[in-house]
């Protein structure tokens, strides 16, 4: 094993459960949650020599996700029925803890669900979740303020309106 | 409950799960990696090259700019000049060639008679405003996700214009390769894609390196930025389109129903926040609706605008005889600049405190859907 390979390691060691985290936050199941951190990892081993050179390499396989996760979605319309069925049969409780909570949030837009991924699962800021979707910051606020509130409606929640954005 | 603190107590569950889960080991990702190619290979069968994905490829890059000078009319061939209205370039080429289109994704082409040697080009929106390398190397992305290989990315200046130049191959048809050289600019709200291409075994090097040296944007004209259907909805319901078979299509809860294709399926219940969608089998022109709030209504530019939205214009106008606005807007897909939707949300009064939205949405470029969505509208009715 060489250095290079060495070092991609040992930074997929350090990433994976949270680039994991972020990906079944936004998905249906572990099993899609895994296969979509599973080839982002692949897309950073591949270019591993500029993606080391990265500021923030960990942002690269989080946008690798989120971009997969849309054309995902469009490939999934087909399936919509047969997905749904599934997903009606799989106990999210057990699996995730609160599973209200991250069935609503699969209630959400794509990219609410992102970045509702990113705010809550790994308590990323603004600015920062700005820069892993290279998105604009307004853009960011406005997709919390409007994730937070549709999650706070459909969960029957209080909100606190400083919060965040 | 706050709903922050469940948030943050949920996603913290999560992460600690999460962290339990094995992490794959090398073999299992390569396999990852073989799979992927092959979804992308039968991507690129399925056509559209202003489609879609992931731009984490590999791409040589050459950072030099080289300024490609006008090549002389080849030998025995009669030039003319190609400039279809709505494109906004210009091109010289053989006087033989024929126009087509659209073609592979590009609503433009023009080609000789066997289709061997063809120029194919769009004209789409800079939603994002991308300068003309973020474009290449956006497109360079997609070429990659579409089983394009030896992509080359290199900046030009051609017809008196930056361009980034991409040089690739994809599968053609019966095992036949394209070959393709394109040019990519970027003027004011406009991205332009230029490809020059040639199907293997047919050589026509000198014929192709001849007509890219000739392409040239131009000013666009009023004709040229002329949308195909009117912004508002006709006075009338539209005959159905040849070939349709329509059904109505009440969504419970929305209070208007409307004509759709009867070949159109219900899709995910959250696209893009709308509470009910149609489209056809495996994706394309979509109908979404919606009933919000009077004040959700009231500021639903704002709030276009803010989901990233390019809104072209709005129109006050009546559908179905109810007080309407009508908003005609381009978004792109997050993560994917190059796909861009075009857009046309009506903002109904729905003379019960409530307004009902209903938005129809084609891809920019490709297939022109245009006439088959305005049929749709046509024939909203508020229950």
């Amino acid at each position: 094993m060489d250095y290079v390979q060495r070092s991609f390691e040992r930074f997929m060691a350090d990433e994976y459960g949270a680039a994991l985290a972020f990906a079944r936050a936004t998905s249906r199941d572990w099993s899609e949650a895994e296969d979509l951190t599973q080839d982002a990892f692949v897309a950073a081993l591949r270019n591993w020599s500029e993606v080391a050179r990265y500021e923030r390499p960990d942002a690269f396989v989080r946008r690798v996700i989120a971009n997969q996760q849309v054309s995902r979605v469009r490939r999934r319309v087909r399936e919509f029925a047969k997905a749904h069925l599934v997903a009606s049969n799989e106990s999210t409780e057990t699996e995730l803890g609160d599973g209200a909570f991250w069935d609503a949030v699969q209630q959400l837009p794509m990219r609410q669900r992102q970045v509702i991924a990113l705010h809550y699962v790994e308590d990323r800021s603004v600015s920062d979740i700005a820069a892993v979707l290279e998105i604009a910051e307004g853009t960011v606020k406005a997709h919390l303020h409007a994730a937070r509130h549709a999650l706070a409606r459909l969960l029957g929640d209080e909100i606190d309106d400083e919060e965040g954005v | 409950m706050n709903i922050d603190e469940r948030g943050r107590r949920a996603g913290t569950d999560l992460l600690e799960r999460a962290s339990t889960r094995p992490i794959p080991v090398l073999a299992e990702r390569s396999a990852t990696a073989n799979r992927t190619r092959r979804l992308s290979l039968v991507a690129a069968a399925a056509a559209a090259l202003v489609v879609v994905v992931i731009g984490v490829v590999a791409t040589r890059r050459d950072d030099s700019v080289r300024t490609i000078t006008n090549l002389p009319t080849p030998d025995a061939v009669q030039a003319r000049s190609w400039s279809p209205v709505g494109l906004g370039v210009t091109v010289t080429v053989p006087s033989t060639w024929v126009e087509g289109g659209p073609v592979s994704g590009f609503r433009y082409a023009v080609s000789d008679a066997t289709r061997d040697s063809y120029v194919l080009a769009d004209r789409l929106r800079n939603v994002e405003r991308l300068d003309v390398d973020a474009v290449g190397s956006s497109r360079a992305g997609d070429l990659h996700s579409l089983g394009a290989t030896g992509v080359t990315t290199a900046p030009v200046n051609l017809g008196g214009r930056r361009a980034v130049e991409l040089r690739y191959q994809l599968p053609g048809s019966a095992g036949s390769i394209a070959s393709v050289t394109e040019y990519d600019f970027v003027d004011g709200d406009w991205f332009f894609l230029v490809a020059v291409g040639e199907h293997t075994p047919i050589n026509n090097n000198e014929l192709s390196q001849w007509v890219a040296s000739t392409i040239q944007l131009r000013a666009l004209s009023t004709q040229d930025l002329a949308f195909p259907t009117p912004l508002g909805q006709p006075a009338s319901p539209q005959p159905t389109p040849q070939g349709i078979e329509p059904v109505p299509w009440s969504p419970t809860g929305l209070g208007a129903t409307m004509q759709v294709p009867s070949t159109w399926t219900d899709i995910a219940t959250n696209v893009a926040g709308f509470d009910h969608a149609l489209q056809p089998p495996g994706g394309g022109p979509t109908v979404m609706a919606s009933r919000i709030s009077a004040a959700d209504a009231s500021t639903r530019e704002t709030a276009l605008r803010s989901m990233g939205a390019d809104i072209e214009s709005t129109v006050d106008t009546t559908v179905d005889n109810h007080p309407a606005r009508a908003i005609r807007y381009w978004i792109a897909t997050p993560g994917d600049p190059l796909r861009v939707t075009l857009n046309v949300q009506y903002v109904i009064d729905a003379g019960s405190g409530d307004d009902i939205v209903v938005n129809t949405s084609e891809l920019d470029g490709g297939d022109d859907n245009s006439a088959l969505l305005q049929w749709v509208r046509s024939t909203i009715h508020i229950t």
